[in-house]
């Protein structure tokens, strides 16, 4: 199956077909959260109308990491079968992680002024979330290194696998050290979250997942065809 | 004239609870906005295109 999807002519027309209907698709998803989170969802008792910020932090924070999680996957796929798919999708997924990350950040500090009084702290969940910032510039730049387009994969493959690192770094933090970042509210084992507020939030999220999907398979497709053509 | 001072706690910006979260979501659709054009950007200029284009004219 992982051999029908590496084809590029496949994988081209897929993507060519995919990125239209996942963006209309994250469109309407996104715009049905915000709806139902700025203007549904009941007002949280400790921190008033401002909570609804979750609504576009969140969604950006986890795919900021699970954009990260994703291009190592295809790192690993590339370092095994050197495919130019594989190769294509982890450079494309890169710009969109790190503006997912800058998001996260500025919708954080946003957020964190009005309910902690600040807008930065040096704390563990906001110092690594800059550090994976850092690191997915460092790999944009590292993929730039070298004209041969077969090292400079190599080498992202294996800065993308190294940096990997960091995002259970992440999510583990507000548990590893006292932050002043709230807790995990959702996790294996369920949600914490009320009901009429999660809603709202899984729309949202969607949407986001699917907005991504559609860059990444554009700007993939993109790559794909530069490669080939030179 | 006199000395001019500058409260730093009134210069701080200062919003309200539904500003902040209007422009956290108007900052997000602005990233994302940015994001979906920086991927279709990726295709090259009108430049480069007319010239790929006459080359897999050329091999094909």
């Amino acid at each position: 199956m992982f051999a029908r999807f590496a084809s590029p002519p496949r994988f081209y027309a897929l993507a060519s077909r995919l990125w239209v209907w996942c963006g209309a698709l994250g469109v309407l998803a996104l715009s049905f959260g915000l709806y139902l989170g700025l203007f549904k969802a009941p007002v949280d008792v400790q921190q008033g109308e401002v909570y609804r910020a979750l609504y576009v932090h969140v969604p950006a924070a986890w795919m900021s990491m699970f954009l990260y999680l994703l291009a190592c996957g295809y790192a690993a796929f590339n370092w095994i079968y050197r495919s130019d798919v594989s190769a294509v999708m982890m450079r494309a997924l890169l710009p969109t992680g790190a503006w997912m990350t800058v998001l996260a950040l500025l919708t954080g500090a946003f957020w964190g002024k009005p309910t902690w009084g600040t807008y930065w702290v040096w704390d563990a969940r906001m110092t690594s979330e800059l550090l994976l910032l850092f690191i997915y510039l460092g790999l944009m730049a590292l993929g730039q290194l070298t004209s041969d387009p077969a090292k400079a994969d190599r080498v992202l493959s294996i800065g993308l696998i190294v940096g990997a690192v960091n995002i259970p770094l992440i999510y583990l933090s507000v548990v590893f050290w006292n932050t002043l970042h709230q807790g995990y509210s959702v996790s294996m084992s369920g949600s914490r979250i009320h009901p009429d507020i999660a809603r709202g939030l899984y729309w949202s999220l969607a949407g986001f997942w699917l907005i991504c999907a559609s860059s990444v398979l554009n700007r993939g497709r993109h790559l794909l065809a530069k490669r080939r053509w030179d | 004239m006199g000395l001019v001072t500058v409260d730093m706690a009134r210069v701080e910006l200062m919003l309200s609870a539904w500003q902040t979260v209007w422009l956290c979501v108007g900052l997000s659709l602005g990233v994302l906005a940015v994001d979906t054009w920086s991927a279709a950007r990726t295709r090259g200029t009108r430049e480069q295109l007319e010239r790929d284009a006459a080359r897999q004219r050329r091999v094909s």
